[in-house]
C-alpha cells in the first residue's frame, strides 16, 4: 500500500510541476538590460513603445559591470536580454565569447558622429548603436589661472608660481596614479599604449608603455613630485575637493565631475589638453551605446526598436537628461548649446579611441602601478614603466612569468644529456652578466623544452657586434662553435638595431643557431604528435626543427618515427604561424602532402631558405 | 508497560488517531510541495541546458521523499532537510568545481562544441550568386505575410511564402498607388504594415521563409533580405567546420577546444574540453615559481592569525570588563555590537576615508598631534597595520558576544574554591577563565581563522591589495594581497579574460591548504579540551 502511495504521489507531483511550468512561460517581446543611470530613463520610453505599438518591451536594471559579466551566463540559459546598454571597450571580450552580434545601422548611420561609430567598430564590424561619447579635458580655476596653459612645461611653471606666491597649495593635481587620466599627459610626450597595425587596429604585440615618449611623460610627473608639487595618495575625491576649495588650480577630469563641481559652486573653465614635445595631449575617447545580444530571440524587433524608435531626438534627449554625457546622435547634439560640452568636444578632437581589444585588460593594473611607483618615489620613470611593460607583455603572451634575472626555468632535461646549456660570449654583459665569456652566468642560460627536445632562450640585445659559443654544464669542458664543431670558432652576431635574438641548441646534433644568422624554421604538420610533440600542427614544437649545420642555406631534418600513412605539413618561421610557407614556397600556401609507405621509413624534410621551398622525401 | 518500552519501534505507532492521520496528510502535502518545486526547477534547468544541476535537484528531492516514507530510514527524517541542502549547496558545488578544474572553461571556451557551432551558425552571409534587398512587410486579411523587395538597381519584387518571387511591373501587378519610398500601399490583397502593426509583424517574420525552396528569400536584418545562409556550417560526418564564404575548413582540436584551419587560424568561438592536469601544472609553473607567492602566503597566514588573536583578545577583554548584570553594562554592550551590525562593506569604506592621508580624520589628527602623516596607503607596514586595525574593529564584537555567553557558563563555585586556595585575579584568569573559555570558543577561533584566510572583501575593499610590490612578475602584486585576492587577479583580473578552469584549480589548492591548517588546529584545541576536563 505504501509503495503504491509513493508512486501515486510522484505522479501527482510531476503533473503539478509540468502545469506550473507551462503557466510560467511569459517573457516580454524585448528585454533590455540597463544600469541604474540609464534604466530610469529607458523605462518610460519602453512603456511608451509598448503602449503605442502593442509590443512588450521591458527594462531590467542591472549593475553596469554585471551586464558584461552576466550576459554570457544568462544568455545561453535563455534568461538573457535582447539589448544591452554597454561601454565600447567591452566589445573585445563580448566578441570573444560570441555574446554580441553586429548591427547594421543602414541609412541611420549618417545620424551618428563618426568618432562614435569608430569606437563601436571591432574587426571591421559595427557592434553597437552609440548614444554618448566622452573624454576628459583640462580643468582650471580661472581666478587662479586666467589663461589656459599651452604646454605641460607651462603647467609646471604656473604650479610653482602659485605655490611660491602662496596663492594655492598646489597647482596641477593628477587623479593619483590613475592611468586613464595620465594618458593625456603621456600622449603629449609621444607615449602610447598599443601601436596600430596596418588596418588601424590596436596591435597587442606592440606595447608602448615603455616607449621613449611614455617614459618622458612619466619624467614630467616625476619632476612635479620631486619639486613637491604633487603629494602622495591622491584620488578622485581628494583631487576634486582640493580643486573645489582652491587648494589646487588645475586637473584633468571628465563630464562625470560636472554635476559635483556645480553643486559645490566651484569655478572652472574647461580647455584642451596642454601640449608636449609630441603635440597636443590626447585623451582616450570612450562611448556608451546599445548592443544586440547574440542570444536574443527577436533580433529583428530589437533592431527596429533601436533604429526606428530610439534613434530619434526625443528618446536620446531623455537619455541625455538622465545622465548628461555628450550625445553621439548628431540631430540631438546640434540642438544642445552647452559651453562645457563644446569644450569637451574640442579637447576630444585630439583624442584617440580607447582600445577595446581584450588585451587592454592586461594593461591597466600594471600601468597604474608604474605611475604609482614614481609618485611614491620608489622607482625612476624608466624602471617603473620598464617593469610595467614587461608585466603587460607577459600577461598578453599568457606565459608563465619569468623569474627576473635568475636562472631560466625550463623542463627537467634528460639525465643522460647536459644539465645546463649557456651561451658564453660578448653577449653576456648586455644580458646582465657580471662579465663576458662566463659559461656559468645565470642570465644567459638556455632553457630545455621537453616538448621540443632542444634548448632555447630569447635575449634582447642592443645594436652592436657580438661573438658567442655554446657551452654545456656551466663549464668550458664541452663547447661548440657555429658548425657544431667541438671547441670550434666563435659565432659572430652583428645587430644593426636592438633585437630580440632567440638562441636554440640541439644536443642531438650539437648545433647552435640564432634567429639573426639563421631562420628558426620548423615543419608543423599532421605527423608531429607521432614524433613526440604534444600536438599536431604545432609550429613551436622544435622536434621538427630544420637545421643547417653546414651553413649552406639548406635546412633539413629527418626522422624514422612517423608511422605509415598519409600526412600534410608546412614550414613555419620563428615558431609561429605568422610567417609560413606551403606548396611551391608560397607564403601561406597550400599544405604539402606526403605518404610514409611503411613504419620506420626515413622521412627527410629539406627546406631552402632562399626559395622557401620545402621538399619532403620518404623512403 | 515494560515490555512495550523495551521493544524498539520506529515509525508511527498505534493507535491510529485522528491526529496521526492529520500528521500524515500534512507530511505528504509538504513532501508533495517540495517535490513539485524540485521537479519544476529540474525541468526548467534541463530545458535551459543545465542538465546536471537539474538531475541533482530531482535526485535530492527523491532522496528526501524516500527518507520520509521508508520505514527503516525513519530516524533520518529530521536530518533530511539538512542533508538535502548540504548535498545541493556544498557537495554538488565541490564536485562541479573539481570537474571544471580539469577543463579549459574560460572566456573564449565557454560553450560545448554544439553550443559554439549553434552560436556561430547565427552569422548569416549571402548565398553564392544571391542578391540582397531592402524590404517592407505586408499582410493580407488571412494573416499571411509578404515582402516588398527593392534591389540595389531599383528592381522591385514581391515575395510570398511558398510561391516564386515575382517581378513587379508598375501598374500591371494589381498594386495600389505608390508612396514616397516607392512601395505601394496595397498589392494583390496585401497591405503595407506601418507603426504598431509593423512592429508586431517583425516579431513573427524572422523565421519565415519567403519564395520557394529553390529560390528562398529570408530576412537577415532590418535592412536586408535575400538568400542568406549560415556562414559557419558544421559537417558532422566529416567532423569539420566550414566557412561557407571562402570554403576554409576548420578541424576541431579536441585537445585545445578550438576549430583550427590548416593555416593555423581559429574559428571565432572555441569550446570547452577536458584538459587533464594542465590547470594544476600551470599553478605550479606560473604562480608557484613567481617570487611573491611565498610572501603572499606568509602574509595570508599572519593576517588570519593576527586578526583572530587581536579580535579575540579585545573581545574577551570587553566581555570581562562588562561581565556585570546592571542596565549600564547592557547599554554599553549593545553599543559595542554596532560595528558587527553595520554591513562590513560600509565600515570598510568609512575606515578607508578616515585613514586617507589627505584630510582623513584619523590621519590628520595624528598629524596634528605628532607632526607625522601616517602613510597608510603607500607604506607596506602601515597598510598592513591599517588592515589589521579595521579587521579588529569589524570582528571584536563577535568575540565579545561569544565570550560573554561562555563566561556565564563557568560555575562561580570553582572561583570560590580557587580563592580558598589563595589564587589572585591574575591566577584565576590564566588558570581557570581562559582554559575553560577556550574549550567553548576554540572551534570558533578556528572558524574565524579559516574565514580570515579567505577574506577577500576586506583586502580588496581597503587598498585593492596595494601598495604594489616592486619588481614582481605579472600580474602586479600588492603587499596586502592575500592568497585569494592574488589568485583572483591571476585568474580573472589582469589576464584580460576570465579563466574559470584555472580559478577552480586554485580554489581546490586553497581548499586543501585551509583544510590542512584546520586539521592542525584541531590538534591544538584537543589539548584545550583536555585542560578543560582536568579543571
Amino acid at each position: 500500500m505504501r509503495k503504491s502511495f509513493i508512486l501515486l504521489s510522484l505522479v501527482v507531483m510531476m503533473i503539478i510541476s509540468v502545469s506550473v511550468n507551462v503557466a510560467a512561460q511569459s517573457r516580454p517581446d524585448l528585454l533590455i538590460w540597463a544600469d541604474n543611470t540609464r534604466a530610469p530613463a529607458l523605462a518610460p520610453l519602453a512603456e511608451q513603445f509598448s503602449n503605442d505599438f502593442g509590443v512588450t518591451v521591458q527594462v531590467q536594471e542591472i549593475g553596469l559591470g554585471d551586464i558584461r559579466a552576466n550576459l554570457p551566463v544568462a544568455g545561453p540559459a535563455g534568461e538573457g536580454p535582447d539589448i544591452i546598454v554597454a561601454v565600447h571597450d567591452w566589445i573585445g571580450e563580448l566578441v570573444l565569447n560570441g555574446s554580441v552580434v553586429p548591427i547594421d545601422l543602414g541609412d541611420k548611420a549618417a545620424e551618428f558622429s563618426e568618432a562614435s561609430l569608430t569606437l563601436f567598430t571591432y574587426n571591421d564590424q559595427l557592434y553597437g548603436m552609440p548614444y554618448a561619447v566622452e573624454n576628459v579635458a583640462f580643468f582650471r580655476n580661472p581666478e587662479l589661472v586666467p589663461d589656459a596653459p599651452a604646454t605641460w612645461d607651462e603647467v609646471r611653471t604656473i604650479s610653482e608660481a602659485l605655490r611660491d606666491a602662496g596663492t594655492s597649495e598646489f597647482g596641477f593635481l593628477p587623479q593619483g596614479s590613475d592611468s586613464y587620466h595620465f594618458f593625456p599627459i603621456m600622449s603629449a610626450f609621444g607615449g602610447y599604449v598599443f601601436g596600430l597595425d596596418e588596418n588601424g587596429n590596436a596591435n597587442p604585440n606592440d606595447v608602448g608603455i615603455d616607449s621613449e615618449g611614455s617614459i618622458a611623460g612619466l619624467e614630467w610627473l616625476d619632476g612635479m613630485v620631486k619639486a613637491g608639487l604633487i603629494p602622495n595618495s591622491l584620488d578622485y575625491d581628494t583631487m576634486l575637493s582640493n580643486f573645489e576649495t582652491g587648494k589646487s588650480a588645475m586637473m584633468i577630469t571628465g563630464p562625470w565631475a560636472l554635476n559635483r563641481l556645480n553643486q559645490n559652486g566651484a569655478v572652472y573653465t574647461i580647455s584642451d589638453i596642454p601640449a608636449g614635445p609630441a603635440g597636443q595631449g590626447s585623451p582616450f575617447i570612450g562611448g556608451q551605446g546599445f548592443m544586440l545580444s547574440a542570444y536574443n530571440n527577436n533580433q529583428l524587433l530589437a533592431e527596429a526598436f533601436l533604429l526606428d524608435f530610439m534613434a530619434a531626438v526625443e528618446p536620446m534627449q531623455a537619455l541625455y537628461d538622465a545622465d548628461p554625457r555628450p550625445p553621439a546622435y548628431l540631430p540631438l547634439r546640434e540642438t544642445l548649446e552647452n559651453a562645457d560640452l563644446a569644450a569637451f568636444d574640442s579637447a576630444g578632437k585630439a583624442g584617440v579611441p580607447q582600445p577595446s581589444i581584450p588585451q587592454m585588460a592586461s594593461v591597466w593594473g600594471a600601468w597604474q602601478s608604474g605611475i604609482g611607483f614614481v609618485i611614491s618615489q620608489e622607482l625612476t620613470p624608466a624602471e617603473a614603466f620598464g617593469n610595467a611593460a614587461t608585466q603587460i607583455r607577459d600577461l598578453i603572451a599568457g606565459k608563465a612569468p619569468e623569474v627576473a634575472a635568475g636562472p631560466v626555468t625550463g623542463d627537467t632535461p634528460p639525465a643522460d644529456g647536459p644539465q645546463n646549456v649557456s651561451i658564453p660570449g660578448t653577449v653576456q654583459v648586455p644580458a646582465g652578466c657580471a662579465g663576458d665569456w662566463d659559461p656559468a652566468c645565470a642570465n644567459t642560460q638556455l632553457a630545455y623544452s621537453a616538448n621540443s627536445d632542444v634548448w632555447s632562450n630569447t635575449f634582447v640585445l642592443p645594436a652592436g657586434d657580438y661573438e658567442y659559443k655554446v657551452a654545456l654544464n656551466n663549464g668550458w669542458d664541452e663547447n661548440y662553435g657555429g658548425m657544431a664543431d667541438a671547441g670550434g670558432p666563435n659565432v659572430v652576431l652583428a645587430l644593426a638595431e636592438e633585437t630580440a635574438v632567440t638562441f636554440v641548441y640541439d644536443n642531438k646534433t650539437n648545433w647552435v643557431a640564432d634567429s639573426v644568422n639563421h631562420v628558426i624554421a620548423s615543419v608543423p604538420g599532421s605527423y608531429q604528435a607521432a614524433i613526440g610533440c604534444s600536438a599536431d600542427w604545432a609550429p613551436d614544437c622544435l622536434r621538427s626543427w630544420l637545421q643547417d649545420v653546414d651553413g649552406d642555406g639548406i635546412y633539413s631534418f629527418s626522422t624514422t618515427a612517423i608511422p605509415a600513412g598519409d600526412y600534410e605539413a608546412k614550414v613555419a618561421i620563428n615558431q609561429t604561424w605568422d610567417e609560413n610557407y606551403g606548396e611551391n614556397g608560397e607564403s601561406g600556401g597550400a599544405n604539402l602532402k606526403f605518404t610514409v609507405p611503411a613504419d620506420g621509413t626515413e622521412v627527410v624534410f629539406s627546406y631552402d631558405a632562399s626559395t622557401n621551398i620545402l621538399t619532403i622525401t620518404s623512403g | 508497560m515494560a515490555a512495550v518500552t523495551t521493544e524498539k519501534v520506529y515509525g508511527p505507532q498505534e493507535p491510529r488517531s485522528f491526529n496521526f492521520l492529520f500528521g500524515i496528510v500534512v507530511r505528504l502535502a509538504v513532501l508533495g510541495l517540495v517535490n513539485a518545486v524540485a521537479f519544476w526547477l529540474g525541468y526548467n534547468l534541463w530545458r535551459d541546458g543545465n542538465t546536471a544541476l537539474g538531475i541533482v535537484i530531482v535526485v535530492i528531492a527523491l532522496g528526501v521523499t524516500v527518507i520520509n516514507l521508508w520505514p527503516s530510514l525513519w530516524p533520518l527524517r529530521w536530518m533530511s532537510p539538512g542533508l538535502a541542502l548540504m548535498a545541493l549547496l556544498a557537495i554538488y558545488p565541490i564536485f562541479y568545481t573539481v570537474y571544471v578544474a580539469f577543463t579549459n572553461f574560460s572566456d573564449g571556451h565557454r560553450y560545448t562544441k554544439a553550443e559554439a557551432v549553434a552560436l556561430m551558425s547565427r552569422t548569416k552571409v549571402l548565398a553564392e550568386g544571391g542578391t540582397s534587398y531592402q524590404w517592407q512587410v505586408y499582410s493580407n486579411e488571412a494573416g499571411e505575410y509578404a515582402l516588398w523587395l527593392t534591389a540595389e538597381d531599383g528592381t522591385t519584387l514581391f515575395a510570398r511564402p511558398g510561391q516564386p518571387v515575382e517581378n513587379v511591373v508598375a501598374n500591371e501587378s494589381g498594386e495600389g498607388p505608390y508612396d514616397e519610398s516607392g512601395a505601394p500601399a496595397t498589392i494583390d490583397g496585401f497591405s503595407l504594415l506601418t507603426g504598431g502593426a509593423r512592429f508586431q509583424a517583425l516579431r513573427d517574420i524572422q523565421t519565415i521563409q519567403f519564395g520557394t525552396e529553390e529560390a528562398p528569400v529570408g530576412i537577415k536584418s532590418r535592412n536586408e533580405a535575400g538568400a542568406f545562409v549560415s556562414k559557419w556550417q558544421f559537417d558532422a560526418d566529416r567532423n569539420v567546420l566550414i566557412d561557407v564564404e571562402n570554403g576554409t575548413e576548420y578541424i576541431p582540436n579536441e585537445v585545445t577546444g578550438d576549430f583550427v584551419a590548416a593555416s593555423g587560424a581559429t574559428a571565432p568561438l572555441g569550446y570547452w574540453v577536458p584538459i587533464g592536469f594542465q590547470n594544476f601544472t600551470r599553478i605550479f609553473t606560473s604562480i608557484a615559481v613567481s617570487g611573491p607567492l611565498i610572501r603572499v602566503f606568509l602574509w595570508t597566514i599572519a593576517f588570519a592569525f593576527l586578526s583572530v588573536i587581536t579580535s579575540f583578545a579585545v573581545g574577551l577583554m570587553m566581555a570581562l570588563l562588562l561581565n556585570g548584570s546592571g542596565i549600564r553594562y547592557k547599554i554599553i554592550k549593545s553599543l559595542l555590537i554596532i560595528p558587527y551590525a553595520v554591513p562590513g562593506m560600509i565600515s570598510i569604506l568609512i575606515w578607508r576615508g578616515m585613514l586617507n592621508p589627505n584630510g582623513g580624520v584619523i590621519t590628520s589628527t595624528i598629524a596634528n598631534l605628532t607632526g607625522y602623516t601616517v602613510p597608510w596607503q603607500t607604506d607596506a607596514g602601515w597598510a598592513k597595520a591599517g588592515i589589521l586595525l579595521v579587521n579588529l574593529w569589524l570582528s571584536y564584537p563577535y568575540f565579545m558576544l561569544i565570550c560573554s555567553g561562555a563566561l556565564q557558563s563557568i560555575p562561580s563555585s570553582i572561583y570560590e574554591a580557587a580563592e580558598v586556595d589563595g589564587a589572585n585575579a591574575w591566577n584565576k584568569f590564566w588558570s581557570l577563565t581562559l582554559p575553560l573559555l577556550l574549550v567553548a570558543v576554540g572551534p570558533l577561533l578556528i572558524a574565524s581563522f579559516t574565514y580570515n584566510f579567505n577574506n577577500y572583501l576586506l583586502i580588496e575593499a581597503m587598498f585593492q591589495g596595494g601598495p604594489t610590490m616592486i619588481g614582481t612578475n605579472a600580474p602586479p602584486v600588492g603587499h596586502t594581497d592575500n592568497l585569494i585576492s592574488y589568485t583572483f587577479r591571476f585568474a580573472f583580473g589582469a589576464g584580460g579574460t576570465r579563466d574559470f578552469g584555472f580559478a577552480s584549480a586554485i580554489a581546490i589548492i586553497i581548499f586543501i591548504m585551509v583544510g590542512l591548517l584546520t586539521l592542525l588546529q584541531f590538534r591544538f584545541t584537543k589539548r584545550w579540551e583536555e585542560v578543560g576536563d582536568n579543571v
